[in-house]
C-alpha cells in the first residue's frame, strides 16, 4: 500500500527531468546495450550459432562482421557475447581476446597483449617477457597442444580489422587464421571492420585460411521505421521511472512531435544524408541538452534549432570572421585560382593581385566609364563587407570580381582615385558592383560614409534613391 | 546583455562568477554546460570547439571546469613533442603521480588505454572527466591512429570521460580517410564591433575618465577594426597606444565634441603608424619612430662593393630571373631572330619576379659576367673568391650540398630596387636585359 502511495506522488520538475538527463544520457552517449538490436535479427542468428560452435562444441571459426561506420557492428557483438556469456558453462569456460586495430599498430604489441589477456605463464603482472619470436612460439604451441573436447575455447575479437592488414607481412593474421584452421583447441576470429573491401586486403596465404563467412550490416531501415527509432529511443520506460505521470506526459508529447510536419520534414533531411544510429543518436543529444526546467518537454523548435547546429557550414561561420583586409586577400586568391587552374601561387602574386588589378583582367572599365561625380549606380552585392573610414585614402584597393557562385564571398570593388578630368584632388569613391542582387543571402553591405568627401554623399545620396526598398539591402551612414 | 548561466547540476553563485568573467560569451558557455549536463550524468564522447583566433575558446572552457571544480586535464599539442608527455599529462592530472609513473618508457597509445582502464575503477568517477586539447590541428600530423581514439575514448576505457578538442581549423579537414567517430561541433563566433568595444573597455586605465576611453576605444576600433579582428592583437594596440596619448589632456573638463576631434587629432599620426605594424609586436614605444623600408637600398645602404663584384652581382641577378633559354638573345652579339611563339604559356603570364629567384649553376654565372663586364677580364681566383664573398655577405644563396663542389649552384638574393641601384652606379642598363620588361 504505501509502495504505491510513493510511486504516485509526484517529484518535483527539477527532479524529473535530471532522472530523464540521466536515463537518456546513459543511452545515448554511453552506448547503453539495448536488450535485442533492432533490424539484425538473422545477423544476430548467424553470429549467435556460429560463437556458440566454437564455445560449446568445440569448433574452430573465422567471421568478418563488415558495415559501414555507425550501424552496430560492435554492439551487434557485445549483444551475441552478453547472451552467450548468461549460460554458466560458457561463462567459465570461454577465453576472450580483444585487440583494437587503432590500438594495437604493431604486431609486437598485439602480441604482448594477446599473451597479457590470456594470463599465459611469462606474464608477471604486467611485465611480458622475452622477445616477439618466442611470446609467439610460446602461444602457438599453447594453442596447438589442447584438444576439442579437454582445452578451453578462445574468441579473439579484432576491431578495426583493416588495420591489422597493414601490418609487416600480416604475422598476426596469419598466425590466427592458421590456429582457427588447423589447432586443436577450439579458436574463434571474428573480426569487425567499416570496410567492405577487406578481403583484398589480405594476403594470399591469410586469405586461403580466412574461412570467408562474412555478415554484412547494412543500414536497411525505411523511412517509418526510422521515425519509429527516433520514438524509441526517446521513450520513457513507464515500469522503472519513479513518477508515471510526467513518465505518461513525456511519452504522449513525444507522440505528438513525431507526428508535427515539420519535424518529420527534418527527420527527412537527416534520413537522407545518412541512415546509421550514431548521428541519429547526436541529433538527439543535441536535442537533449535543450530540455531543462524551463523547457520540460521536447518541442519542435528544439528539433529545428538542434538541426540547423548540426548542419550549419563550418566555412560560411569561417568566412564570416574574417576582417576586410583579409575578406580581399581571399578573394584575389580565389581569382588567381581561376586564372592559373588550380596551379599553385605565392604571396606575392596575391598581393600583387591587389595592388595592380588592371594586370587581373576584365571589368575593371566599368569603374572608369563613371566619370565626374561619381556617377554610375552605387549597386550593393549581397557578399559580407564592411567598408570602414579608411585612414590612408591613397592606397588603391579594388578587388577583382569573383565568379557568383560562392553565397558568402560578395564581389566588392573600392577604387579610390584621382578624379577624371583632373581639375582638383578629389577623391572619387568608384563602386562598380554587380547589378543583381542575389537572394538567400541574407548579408548586408554596410559602407559607411564618414570622412569621406562631397562628391561621395552625392553618389550616398544617388545609392540611397536607387536602393529604397529593396528587400536585404540596407545602407548605413 | 547581462544574460546569465544556468544550471541545475552546479552552484548558482558559482555560475554567476563565472558568467561575469566571460563577457559576451554566455550563450556559448551555457551551450557547453547544457552539454556537459549535471556532473555525475554521461556525456557526449567528444566535442569539437572551432572558431578564430582570441575567440575564447580555451577562456571559456578552462573558467568552467576550473571555477566549478571538475575533474580536468588540459593538453596543448604544441607542447607535446611526442605522445608519451600527451599520455602523462593527462594521467597525472586525473588519477594523480602514480599512475603516471607507470607509463613505460615511450608509451604507446596501448600502454595509456590499458593502464587508464586499471585505473578507472580504482578511483570511481562519479563525476565527468574532461580532457582538453588545445590546438588539436596538430594531431594530425601525428600518429593517424591518435585523433581516432581520442574522439571515442569514452567507449574505449569504458569510463565518464570528455574529450574536449579546440581548434581554429573547420572539423571536414581532421576527418581521416575511412571515417571516425563524429564529435559534437560547436562554433565560437568571432566578436562583433560592440562586443570588441565591452570587452576593450574592461581595461580601463584609472587615470582616464570612462567617456573619455571609451571615445578613444572607439576611435581606434573604427580605424583598426577591418584590418584586424583579433582581441589580442587590439588590446596590445590599446595598451601601446595608450602610451603614445598624453595622459590627462582635458580629462577634468567635460567631454564635447571638440574633445573628441582633439583626441582624433593627437593620436591620428600614432594610428597611422601603427597602422603599419598590426599583427607585428614592437616590444618598445620608441620603436615607433622606425623608418620602414620606402627607399631602394634601405639595409644594404652602406654595403660597398668592388666594381667587379658589382658586375658579378648583376650577373646573378640576370641568371636568376632570365630563363635560361633567352640568354644568346640578351648576351651574343650575332644571336639570329628569336621566334616569339604566339602560343604564351600560362606560366608565362606571371612574371619571373613574382615567383621569385631561380637557381642558375656557376658556369651560366660566369658566362653571362664575361659578356655583361665591357673590359677584358681574366679568370683569375680574385673572381671566383668574390662570389664566395657574396655568399657570405648573403647577397648570393649557395644551394645544394657542400659536398659538391665542382657545380655549385646558386640565387641571387637582391630586390629589384637594389640592383637597379648598383647598376646605376657603374652605368650599366639592367631593365634592358631583364626578361620581364621587353
Amino acid at each position: 500500500m504505501s509502495k504505491r502511495k510513493l510511486k504516485d506522488s509526484p517529484m518535483p520538475i527539477g527532479e524529473c527531468i535530471s532522472q530523464v538527463q540521466t536515463l537518456l544520457r546513459e543511452r545515448l552517449c554511453h552506448q547503453q546495450l539495448p536488450q535485442r538490436p533492432e533490424g539484425v535479427d538473422s545477423q544476430h542468428k548467424h553470429l549467435m550459432e556460429l560463437l556458440k560452435r566454437t564455445a560449446v562444441h568445440g569448433e574452430s571459426n573465422s567471421v568478418l562482421i563488415i558495415g559501414p561506420r555507425g550501424t552496430g557492428k560492435t554492439q551487434l557483438l557485445r549483444c551475441v557475447l552478453a547472451e552467450l556469456l548468461a549460460e554458466e558453462d560458457v561463462d567459465k569456460t570461454l577465453l576472450q581476446v580483444h585487440l583494437n586495430g587503432l590500438l594495437q599498430t604493431d604486431d609486437r604489441i598485439a602480441l604482448k597483449e594477446i599473451t597479457r589477456q590470456l594470463s599465459l605463464e611469462n606474464v608477471v603482472g604486467d611485465q611480458v617477457f622475452g622477445s616477439f619470436a618466442e611470446n609467439l612460439a610460446f602461444l602457438l604451441e599453447a594453442l596447438k597442444k589442447g584438444d576439442r573436447s579437454s582445452s578451453r575455447p578462445v574468441l579473439f575479437i579484432l576491431d578495426e580489422f583493416d588495420l591489422f592488414a597493414h601490418h609487416k607481412n600480416q604475422t598476426l593474421l596469419y598466425n590466427l587464421l592458421d590456429v582457427s584452421q588447423s589447432a586443436q583447441t577450439p579458436v574463434a576470429v571474428v573480426g569487425l571492420t567499416c570496410r567492405l573491401d577487406v578481403l583484398e586486403l589480405l594476403e594470399k596465404r591469410v586469405k586461403s585460411r580466412f574461412s570467408h563467412r562474412q555478415i554484412h550490416l547494412l543500414p536497411s531501415l525505411s523511412f517509418s521505421q526510422y521515425l519509429q527509432a527516433v520514438q524509441a529511443q526517446l521513450h520513457l520506460p513507464d515500469t522503472t521511472f519513479p513518477d508515471t505521470t510526467f513518465c505518461y506526459d513525456w511519452n504522449a508529447s513525444l507522440k505528438a512531435l513525431c507526428e508535427d510536419k515539420s519535424v518529420e520534414a527534418v527527420l527527412l533531411r537527416h534520413f537522407n544524408s545518412t541512415k546509421d544510429f550514431r548521428s541519429l543518436h547526436r541529433l538527439l543529444m543535441a536535442i537533449l541538452c535543450r530540455v531543462s526546467v524551463n523547457n520540460p518537454t521536447i518541442k519542435p523548435a528544439d528539433l529545428l534549432d538542434a538541426s540547423r547546429l548540426l548542419s550549419a557550414d563550418a566555412m560560411t561561420n569561417v568566412l564570416h570572421g574574417l576582417s576586410i583586409l583579409e575578406l580581399c586577400l581571399v578573394i584575389a586568391m580565389k581569382h588567381l585560382n581561376d586564372i592559373y587552374d588550380g596551379e599553385p601561387f605565392n604571396l606575392q602574386m596575391v598581393y600583387n593581385g591587389l595592388r595592380a588589378p588592371a594586370a587581373a583582367g576584365g571589368g575593371a572599365s566599368r569603374g572608369r566609364g563613371g566619370g565626374g561625380g561619381g556617377a554610375g549606380p552605387a549597386r550593393v552585392p549581397t557578399g559580407e563587407a564592411h567598408a570602414g573610414p579608411q585612414p590612408d585614402h591613397g592606397g588603391a584597393a579594388e578587388v577583382p570580381p569573383v565568379p557568383h557562385r560562392c553565397q558568402a564571398v560578395g564581389r566588392l570593388r573600392l577604387r579610390l582615385g584621382p578624379e577624371e578630368g583632373g581639375r582638383e584632388e578629389r577623391r572619387v569613391l568608384h563602386l562598380g558592383l554587380p547589378r543583381r542582387v542575389c537572394s538567400g543571402g541574407g548579408l548586408v553591405l554596410c559602407v559607411t560614409v564618414r570622412h569621406l568627401s562631397q562628391s561621395l554623399r552625392q553618389l550616398y545620396q544617388h545609392a540611397e534613391r536607387f536602393y529604397q526598398g529593396k528587400p536585404g539591402v540596407k545602407l548605413v551612414r | 546583455m547581462t544574460a546569465s548561466l544556468q544550471h541545475p547540476g552546479y552552484d548558482p553563485e558559482r555560475l554567476l562568477c563565472v558568467a561575469e568573467k566571460m563577457p559576451c560569451r554566455v550563450s556559448q558557455a551555457g551551450t557547453l554546460l547544457s552539454l556537459m549536463g549535471e556532473p555525475a550524468q554521461y556525456s557526449y564522447p567528444s566535442i569539437f570547439l572551432y572558431g578564430h583566433r582570441s575567440t575564447g575558446k580555451s577562456h571559456v572552457i578552462n573558467t568552467l571546469l576550473m571555477d566549478l571544480e571538475l575533474p580536468h586535464a588540459t593538453v596543448s599539442c604544441v607542447e607535446c613533442v611526442s605522445v608519451g608527455l600527451m599520455f602523462e599529462r593527462v594521467l597525472l592530472a586525473l588519477f594523480g603521480p602514480d599512475t603516471s609513473t607507470l607509463l613505460p618508457r615511450s608509451p604507446s597509445l596501448s600502454d595509456f588505454v590499458r593502464i587508464y582502464r586499471q585505473q578507472a575503477p580504482l578511483s570511481p568517477a562519479n563525476q565527468t572527466r574532461y580532457i582538453v586539447i588545445e590546438k588539436a590541428e596538430l594531431l594530425r600530423d601525428m600518429d593517424s591512429n591518435l585523433l581516432p581514439v581520442l574522439v571515442r575514448l569514452q567507449e574505449l576505457v569504458d569510463d565518464n570521460v570528455t574529450v574536449i578538442l579546440l581548434s581554429e581549423i573547420v572539423w571536414d579537414r581532421f576527418r581521416p580517410n575511412t571515417g571516425c567517430f563524429e564529435p559534437l561541433i560547436l562554433y565560437f563566433p568571432d566578436y562583433s564591433k560592440g562586443d570588441l568595444q565591452q570587452i576593450l573597455s574592461q581595461d580601463i586605465h584609472p587615470s582616464y575618465s570612462p567617456e573619455l576611453y571609451s571615445a578613444f576605444i572607439n576611435i581606434l576600433l573604427g580605424v583598426f577594426y577591418s584590418v584586424c579582428r583579433d582581441l589580442r592583437e587590439l588590446r596590445h594596440l590599446v595598451r601601446t597606444q595608450h602610451a603614445q596619448t598624453p595622459a590627462g589632456s582635458g580629462s577634468d573638463t567635460n567631454l564635447k565634441e571638440s574633445d573628441t576631434h582633439k583626441l582624433w587629432r593627437n593620436i591620428e599620426p600614432h594610428l597611422k603608424k601603427a597602422m603599419q605594424t598590426v599583427y607585428l609586436r614592437d616590444v618598445s614605444s620608441e620603436c615607433s619612430d622606425v623608418v620602414f623600408l620606402s627607399s631602394g637600398l634601405s639595409a644594404h645602404a652602406h654595403v660597398e662593393l668592388p666594381y667587379y663584384s658589382k658586375f658579378l652581382l648583376i650577373a646573378a641577378y640576370l641568371a636568376s630571373y632570365n630563363p635560361a633559354r633567352t640568354d644568346r638573345r640578351f648576351f651574343l652579339k650575332h644571336h639570329g631572330k628569336i621566334k616569339k611563339t604566339n602560343f604564351l604559356k600560362k606560366h608565362e603570364k606571371t612574371s619571373n619576379h613574382l615567383l621569385g629567384p631561380k637557381p642558375f649553376p656557376l658556369d651560366r654565372l660566369l658566362a653571362i659576367f664575361y659578356s655583361v663586364v665591357d673590359s677584358r677580364v681574366a679568370p683569375s681566383a680574385s673572381v671566383f673568391s668574390q662570389i664566395s664573398s657574396l655568399v657570405t655577405l648573403q647577397l648570393l644563396t649557395q644551394l645544394g650540398h657542400d659536398d659538391q663542389l665542382d657545380a655549385p649552384k646558386y640565387k641571387c638574393a637582391v630586390a629589384l630596387d637594389f640592383i637597379r641601384a648598383i647598376s646605376r652606379t657603374v652605368n650599366f642598363d639592367i631593365v634592358k636585359y631583364l626578361y620581364d620588361f621587353l
